[in-house]
């Protein structure tokens, strides 16, 4: 399942989001427009998003990135945390069965 | 007349970081006294490495720089906002002054009008 997240609606919407991630074996979480401002290493989310990437991929708009000027600034971890680019965005939604719009 | 702009948003989320600079600029240019508050996410309007054009967006940070030729002087970042976001004066597109929450009190009763966006 295929979870994505564009907005951030109200401060809450990550832990919701996380919670419900981490009961479904292979689902993953893919951040972009304002969203991918979570990912930064100095917002508190640092921490679970690092926890949650163990088992969970997180995925994170790279276009989207740039154009906030916050490439380089972001959690990265090879296999766990990685930027994508609209090709491999779409490509993750042919692969999943469900994707669900936070 | 002395306003206060005081910024909350996001610079891509929707287009009210834009209008609101255009508000700046347009009552600097009828001679209005105009200070600017950057609170929370809105001081990441003013991040320099921004790229808006990858969003389809105008490119609109970068008038940001022309603050000086408009004559807007008062530019003030949000203490804890500033710190939130662990930024140094290099990563923004213009210079401000820190102000905390005594500071903001203080400024937002010398001007006449507050506008809070």
């Amino acid at each position: 399942m295929l979870h994505l997240i564009s907005k951030i609606l109200c401060e809450d919407i990550l832990d919701h989001c996380i919670y419900i991630i981490k009961e479904q074996e292979n689902s993953c979480l893919l951040l972009y427009q304002d969203a991918v401002y979570f990912t930064l290493q100095t917002s508190k989310y640092a921490h679970k998003l690092q926890q949650l990437s163990r088992k969970h991929k997180i995925y994170i708009l790279e276009t989207d990135l740039a154009a906030r000027g916050i490439l380089g600034k972001v959690l990265q971890i090879k296999n766990q945390i990685e930027n994508v680019n609209y090709q491999q965005f779409v490509e993750l939604t042919m692969q999943h069965e469900k994707i669900i719009s936070w | 007349m002395k306003f206060l702009i005081i910024n909350q948003n996001y610079p891509l989320e929707d287009y009210k970081a834009q209008e609101t600079l255009d508000l700046a600029l347009g009552l600097s240019t009828f001679e209005q006294e105009v200070s600017l508050l950057f609170i929370d996410k809105a001081i990441l309007q003013l991040l320099k490495t921004q790229q808006p054009k990858l969003n389809y967006r105008k490119d609109f940070i970068a008038t940001f720089k022309a603050f000086p030729i408009y004559d807007i002087k008062n530019v003030y970042f949000d203490e804890e906002s500033f710190h939130k976001y662990h930024l140094k004066d290099d990563d923004l597109i213009i210079t401000g002054t820190i102000i905390n929450k005594e500071q903001t009190l203080r400024l937002i009763e010398k001007v006449n009008i507050v506008l809070s966006v």
